[in-house]
């Protein structure tokens, strides 16, 4: 699977680069408009990360020229303005997701994933992940084709340790994805602790193995083979 | 005191003192040119009482002397000077049963060959009334004249002070933070628009740096993402390692939760800024009661994790002409306060009216002046996690969309009100 990335910070694009590569993506870097614009003419890509603001351009005219070139690259808008405008804006051309600086990697790379999941198979397939099968549309969790009866909220932080298999996940990053931007409003860190808490009970009694470990009180993994 | 009415006391008090004066020196001139003339005739008819004394024989003088209340002797025993003698006395009238100013001469003659002393007398009881006159005249002379002048003036300073009555009125209505510089007219008169010249030119350069510095924060805020970016994700890509001991932990856990905080810090400010930078003119019909029932769903989780019990009465369909963006942002960063701010067990009552939002919560007292929730950076519990600018992004946000909100604390209850123009 291809990304390519289109962000002017270099380091920034670095440690995507890195996140993104570790998940088995092959990642290219375009640091400039120009760059970027030529790219997009001669190679295909899955997925395409978009800085709005690039040296020599608008990162909206790049989405502007995939959709008029009929591209099926899926397309993210990482943009440091956070606004309802450029969001519309962003959407209307025909982008799938926006995400604003300052982000988390986790995150991006759960957007990413239900992207390609969306894109490839229509949303209509289910996965497996250790002994965890997953039916994304549904929002429906099976262990040994037991079916877990899960909360909203924790199908969500369940689905956000999937994406991130492997990976340290932080509190804030969790917090944010369940609950976004405003995850500060009551202690929200004491409520991820309760939803985790119940996800390994639930995935214990229907006989999965606890796969969720703590880290450091940084944050949690999620360790499936 | 108000400048034409200062200028009136000084105006009229100076005049008042002048006319006194006057009249004072006025009645002293008449009294004088009175007494003169009185002395005269005193004096010419002193002469021919004398002449009569002397022609007729002494006896039957002071007969008549005896009878006359004007004229009048008695013996002395020698003459001490030839000259005459004026001075003024009361005497007791009988008839009026009050004493009558009187002005007499004495003189000092040998009547058949004796020295006596003859005094001749005139009433001044006419002259009184004509005093009378004139201070009754003088005074309502004053009078008309300390009225037309105080009219005059009056006129007079209100049509000259008018530019600068003009100038004060525009100058106090106007805001920095809003469209249109200040715009005075011409007044005709040097000194005022050298001062509209002076407060216009003041106004434009303070606009423009306060505008300036509002972009330069918009800008900064802006620019300041992007480093954080690298920040929160390249920690995130040492944590991925996991090869620290326990200090390392502590020490990048510190450091991340700092630069989540910085961020989130950064994004209320920016929003701040774009607010007073206009951002968000665009105004679409807001759904109330939809949005409100919304964001009530979105914090189900937390309200009940805190054990509030909730009542809320939202009357269906209340709209209003408002940015979506910024009401929804009005309304979630009410909401939070309620929540966070909230006692453990307490209570938020919600009652959306056509016109009229009330959120109602339990919450500590506060200990410092309401208008202080309302500051940047002002936070009634420093140990709390929130960042002290939800208040103030309200009040900008009301000041925005031009809504009017009140914030009270009674019965261990505190209230926020909010104001808007409902539409139909």
């Amino acid at each position: 699977m291809k990304v390519l990335i289109i962000e002017d910070e270099p380091s920034l694009a670095k440690d995507i680069y890195q996140y993104l590569e570790k998940e088995g993506y092959i990642c290219e870097i375009s640091a400039t408009y120009n760059q970027a614009h030529q790219k997009i003419h001669v190679y295909n890509y899955d997925c395409i990360l978009v800085d709005i603001t690039l040296p020599g351009g608008n990162g909206l005219a790049l989405i502007n020229e995939l959709k008029h070139n009929h591209s099926e690259a899926g397309i993210i808008i990482i943009s440091a303005k956070d606004s309802l405008d450029d969001r519309i804006k962003g959407l209307e051309l025909g982008s799938d997701d926006y995400l604003t600086k300052p982000f988390h990697l986790s995150e991006l790379n759960a957007r990413i994933k239900a992207l390609m999941r969306r894109k490839q198979f229509k949303g209509d397939r289910e996965f497996q992940i250790g002994n965890l099968r997953v039916q994304p549309l549904e929002k429906r969790v099976f262990v040994n084709d037991k079916e877990l009866n899960l909360t909203g909220k924790e199908y969500d932080i369940l689905n956000y340790f999937l994406a991130n298999n492997h990976r340290v996940l932080t509190k804030e990053a969790i917090a944010e994805h369940a609950w976004g931007d405003h995850y500060d409003i009551v202690d929200s860190f004491d409520f991820i602790y309760v939803h985790i808490n119940n996800l390994r009970k639930k995935i214990k009694e229907a006989g999965g193995k606890d796969l969720i470990k703590t880290v450091y009180g940084m944050g949690y993994k999620f360790m499936a083979s | 005191m108000k400048l034409l009415a200062k200028t009136q006391v000084y105006y009229l008090s100076l005049l008042l003192v002048l006319l006194i004066f006057w009249s004072g020196i006025f009645l002293y001139a008449i009294s004088l040119v009175l007494e003169d003339s009185i002395d005269e005739t005193l004096y010419s008819e002193l002469q021919v009482s004398i002449e009569q004394f002397q022609d007729n024989d002494a006896e039957s003088f002071l007969n008549y002397a005896k009878k006359s209340s004007l004229l009048d002797y008695n013996y002395i025993s020698s003459i001490h000077t030839k000259k005459l003698f004026y001075s003024d006395t009361l005497l007791y009238n009988s008839v009026e049963q009050e004493d009558i100013p009187y002005r007499q001469v004495h003189a000092e003659i040998m009547a058949s060959g004796k020295p006596v002393r003859i005094t001749l007398r005139k009433s001044l009881i006419e002259y009184d009334d004509l005093f009378s006159a004139i201070i009754f005249t003088e005074l309502i002379f004053i009078m008309l004249l300390i009225t037309g002048m105080y009219i005059l003036n009056r006129g007079l300073l209100v049509k000259i002070w008018q530019p600068f009555f003009t100038t004060l009125e525009r100058a106090s209505e106007y805001r920095l933070s809003q469209k249109g510089s200040l715009h005075l007219p011409n007044a005709d008169i040097q000194e005022f628009d050298q001062l509209n010249e002076v407060l216009m030119g003041m106004m434009a350069k303070i606009e423009h740096d306060y505008h300036s510095l509002k972009q330069f924060t918009e800008n900064a805020s802006h620019e300041i993402q992007t480093p954080l970016s690298v920040i929160i994700t390249r920690i995130e890509m040492l944590l991925q390692d996991e090869q620290f001991d326990e200090n390392q932990w502590e020490s990048i856990k510190d450091v991340y939760q700092a630069a989540n905080r910085l961020s989130r810090i950064n994004k209320a400010l920016l929003l701040l800024a774009k607010i007073e930078n206009r951002h968000f003119e665009e105004k679409q019909t807001v759904n109330m009661s939809k949005m409100l029932t919304e964001l009530l769903n979105e914090f189900d989780e937390q309200i009940r994790q805190k054990k509030i019990s909730i009542t809320a009465k939202i009357m269906p369909s209340n709209s209003v002409s408002g940015n979506e963006e910024l009401t929804e942002v009005l309304l979630r960063n009410l909401l939070v306060n309620a929540i966070r701010h909230n006692t453990g067990k307490g209570e938020i009552a919600i009652e959306l009216l056509p016109g009229t939002l009330n959120i109602t919560n339990s919450g500590k007292e506060p200990e410092q002046d309401l208008s202080m929730y309302f500051n940047r950076f002002y936070k009634a519990d420093i140990n709390s996690n929130s960042l002290g600018l939800g208040l103030a992004i309200v009040k900008e946000i009301c000041v925005a969309q031009s809504f009017e909100y009140d914030y009270s604390y009674q019965n261990h209850q505190h209230i926020f009100t909010l104001k808007f123009q409902p539409l139909q």
